[in-house]
């Protein structure tokens, strides 16, 4: 005899007992909602849209531009060097200037070309404080390779120490200080050209990948500039000011742009790259610039979440703004409630970046994700 | 009664064709090696279980810990040859038994990686290691270790029968909810971001996919199976099983759940299609290693029959497994806020959630106060998975109340700000910020201190 179903004793009772209950619940879940969404999905867009136009209107102009300030602050090294003077000098801080105000547009271009086995664009470039200590061991020691892991010794924020610190013109005449110093402006340059070199062939790959899995463009994007504003947020104001968990006062050496007095300057650039990222322009200065909000705006509950930030970037920038023209450093020590209130407004500008966004554009927010369900 | 049971006995004792079961014990050890090889192939190793210095933890196995990186990855080695053994039928209750407590240990590390298709792998293995699968086509049977039969008692084939429905069934149930039935949510939300994809992305703009993409994935999961049951719809429904789950299996990032389902579906297919199917593999199979004279025809033994104890703990575990999902019941509010009896539950992809949680830690003694900065700690994916869980935010803070201890800060207390938006809805405080975690405790009951749902 073939068995079946029915043949199982009291089947009936048992089929009837389950289905009463699974409708029950059924019935048990979630009886109470009825507001979920006030802002229904509008439009449809096309995320190789927003790739494309980053890409080719801030991402490809920003490194160009880094590249180019790259070399004028390499030329003006090598002029340091061969004559150290203090026009030479002057000529070459400024072009620091210009390199540092051309980095903070790259600060999110961490990944693509941007990443590599020995770290991040960011980590190999713009790695702060630097050691002094360990500045003087390689130049003490004549090792101008940098063939070491010690990013804290290089990059755009080791310029800042060898060209601004005290006693940076006398230091010059010194064969040994400035040949490092040339050397790490070569490297800055170098390191700048082989990212300008990896988006021309990565660019293409980049703005045409719509889809939204860890490894495609917007990911890795959006993952990038999250991070950005972690920097500034943590780093750059956090922990200078003293506000991260531990730390007992203000630790004015940790600010980036120590040596030539940039870092409240620093923070503001840093600010308007993250904004840009948004936006496709400042605050859509340009209402045709394509960004996230665009994209936001056609996404399930998105108009609300735009609102709430563009109001809390006017409440950073009014912070920001509320701080007196001094370097980060001072104000570290003498207008910390002023400090305190940016970095509060910057907390607070976490989660719309964070969950908010990421949430709506059905982004992974996550690096070394495992498996979903 | 007595009368009853003994019918109930023999209902479940009758023999059965071995293939159904056979067949699914090679397709089990195969997926197994598989998605351990996968684990290993994407870095999780490492990224789980030996790089975090934090592991978040199931209540009640905070003694759960990760060996050192050496122990890991050889236990990784360990769990593939289990599944292999699985497959092969290679001292079969051995490889079963030390596949289960192997995954079910990686799996109890840190429950920032739980996942329901991980809670199933781990039941599977769990009930496979009572049952007789080696007796047929196994290595076990050529080597002699044990006797072969082509016939196995009925209950074991039930028994996975069940725990498929069970998977199905509920993540069905589940479904039936006002967000994702008359909001379309979340796939509302994630549909058009995979808009982009070839041929079939267009669709995905519209909001119209996601309302009968949602109903679709209701009916789909709550009756697939009876579908599956009924020989005359059941090759239909298997080409249903396969679509979907590759559609879902290109849309989402659920790694080997689809593959895993499509083939261990299979075992709802009738004895003569696995013996066809079992005897093409025999084919190939033996025409590399010869059959022994034992192996070539059909073989009949007595196995042990399913006892009344035998009974009682299968209608326990059954029992388990049909209310435990019901728990959320006896916790107030939406479950899918409170994440309160959420997990094993068979709740599969069905809310898009996101949170941003922000510890602050001030010190008892002198006041000051600073945020923690969790990437310190955590990994991205502890970090996302914990920002909107409330029990595993309540694990972090206590964490680093001890952490600061450590340190030498006195009487911490610790904070957390945490931000969640639930299907799109605007981000709310998950419970008060200025609670001190440090006061509360984890247990069964009802968390009082998370905030309503507003909206």
């Amino acid at each position: 005899m073939k068995l079946k179903i029915s043949h199982f004793p009291g089947y009936k009772t048992l089929w009837l007992l389950s289905l009463g209950a699974l409708v029950f619940y059924a019935s048990s879940c979630d009886p109470d909602d009825d507001d979920v969404d006030d802002n229904p999905q509008t439009d449809s867009f096309d995320v190789t849209q927003l790739l494309a136009a980053y890409e080719s209107t801030i991402i490809q102009p920003n490194i160009d531009a880094l590249v180019a300030a790259a070399e004028e602050l390499d030329n003006s090294v090598s002029l340091l060097q061969s004559n150290p003077s203090e026009n030479a000098l002057a000529d070459a801080q400024s072009n620091w200037r210009a390199l540092a105000l051309a980095y903070s547009g790259c600060q999110s271009f961490n990944f693509g070309p941007g990443e590599s086995t020995f770290g991040s664009f960011a980590e190999n470039i713009a790695t702060f404080p630097v050691s002094v200590e360990k500045i003087t061991g390689y130049i003490d020691a004549e090792d101008f390779t940098l063939n070491n892991f010690d990013r804290d010794t290089r990059g755009v924020y080791g310029l800042d120490y060898l060209l601004f610190q005290q006693n940076a013109l006398s230091d010059l005449s010194n064969a040994n200080y400035a040949a490092y110093t040339s050397t790490v402006a070569s490297d800055v340059l170098e390191q700048a050209q082989e990212l300008e070199e990896g988006w021309s062939s990565y660019g293409q790959e980049f703005a045409t990948d719509a889809g939204t899995e860890v490894s495609s463009g917007i990911t890795e994007l959006y993952n990038a500039w999250i991070k950005g504003f972690e920097v500034v947020k943590n780093f750059k104001v956090g922990i200078p000011a003293g506000l991260r968990v531990g730390q007992t006062e203000p630790d004015p050496t940790q600010v980036a742009g120590l040596y030539s007095g940039t870092s409240r300057e620093l923070v503001r650039n840093h600010l308007e790259h993250i904004e840009v990222m948004y936006f496709g322009d400042l605050l859509d200065a340009d209402a045709n610039a394509i960004g996230f909000d665009d994209y936001l705006l056609t996404t399930v509950g998105g108009a609300e979440v735009l609102d709430q930030t563009k109001e809390q970037w006017q409440v950073i920038w009014s912070a920001y703004n509320d701080l007196p023209n001094q370097p980060l450093d001072d104000l570290v020590v003498n207008e910390t409630d002023k400090v305190e209130t940016l970095y509060t407004a910057l907390s607070q500008h976490t989660r719309f970046f964070k969950s908010e966004l990421s949430s709506r554009l059905g982004l992974t927010i996550t690096f070394d994700s495992g498996d979903g369900d | 009664m007595q009368t009853k049971i003994e019918n109930i006995l023999d209902w479940l004792n009758k023999p059965i064709h071995a293939a159904p079961l056979t067949m699914f014990r090679v397709l089990f050890g195969l997926l197994m090696a598989f998605n351990t090889v996968r684990f290993w192939y994407f870095g999780w190793i490492q990224n789980h279980f030996v790089d975090p210095s934090f592991h978040f933890t199931y209540f009640g196995f905070d003694w759960i810990k990760p060996l050192s990186e050496a122990w890991m990855y050889g236990l990784h080695v360990l769990a593939f040859l289990a599944a292999i053994g699985i497959m092969l039928g290679f001292f079969y209750r051995l490889s079963a038994l030390l596949f289960f407590l192997l995954f079910t240990y990686f799996e109890l590390i840190d429950l920032t990686y739980y996942l329901n298709h991980y809670y199933f792998i781990s039941l599977v293995s769990g009930l496979i290691i009572f049952m007789p699968l080696h007796r047929y086509f196994s290595l076990d049977v050529r080597l002699g270790r044990v006797e072969e039969t082509d016939q196995l008692p009925r209950w074991p084939l039930l028994l996975v029968q069940f725990q498929i429905a069970t998977v199905y069934i509920f993540a069905g149930l589940a479904k039936m909810n006002y967000d994702w039935l008359f909001q379309g949510l979340p796939l509302r939300i994630w549909l058009p971001a995979d808009s982009g994809l070839p041929i079939i992305g267009w669709m995905f703009k519209y909001p119209e996919t996601a309302y009968l993409f949602s109903w679709i994935g209701m009916l789909f999961d709550t009756f697939i199976v009876f579908f599956l049951l009924n020989r005359f719809t059941r090759p239909a429904a298997y080409v249903v099983v396969v679509v979907f789950h590759t559609i879902t299996g290109i849309l989402f990032q659920i790694g080997v759940f689809p593959l895993v389902m499509s083939l261990l579906v299979l075992v709802f297919f009738s004895e003569s299609w696995h013996q066809k199917v079992l005897q093409r593999l025999q084919n190939v199979v033996y025409s590399i290693l010869p059959a022994k004279q034992s192996e070539s025809g059909s073989k009949t033994i007595d196995l042990p029959r399913l006892k009344k104890a035998g009974l009682f703990l299968v209608a326990t575990y059954m029992l388990f497994q049909l209310t435990f999902p019901w728990r959320f019941i006896a916790y107030p509010g939406s479950m899918y806020w409170t994440e309160e009896a959420y997990r094993f539950g068979w709740r599969v992809m069905l809310v898009e959630k996101a949170g941003t949680a922000q510890f602050f830690v001030r010190d008892g003694e002198d006041g000051r106060e600073g945020e923690v900065y969790n990437r310190e700690f955590l990994n991205p994916h502890q970090e996302k998975q914990m920002s909107f869980q409330p029990d595993m935010i309540l694990q972090f803070a206590h964490f680093l109340e001890d952490h600061y201890k450590a340190q030498g800060m006195k009487d911490p207390i610790v904070r957390c700000e945490a931000w969640v938006t639930l299907n799109g809805r605007p981000g709310q405080l998950l419970f008060d910020p200025q609670l001190d975690l440090t006061e509360v405790r984890d247990s069964w009951a009802p968390k009082a201190w998370i905030n309503p749902q507003q909206r």
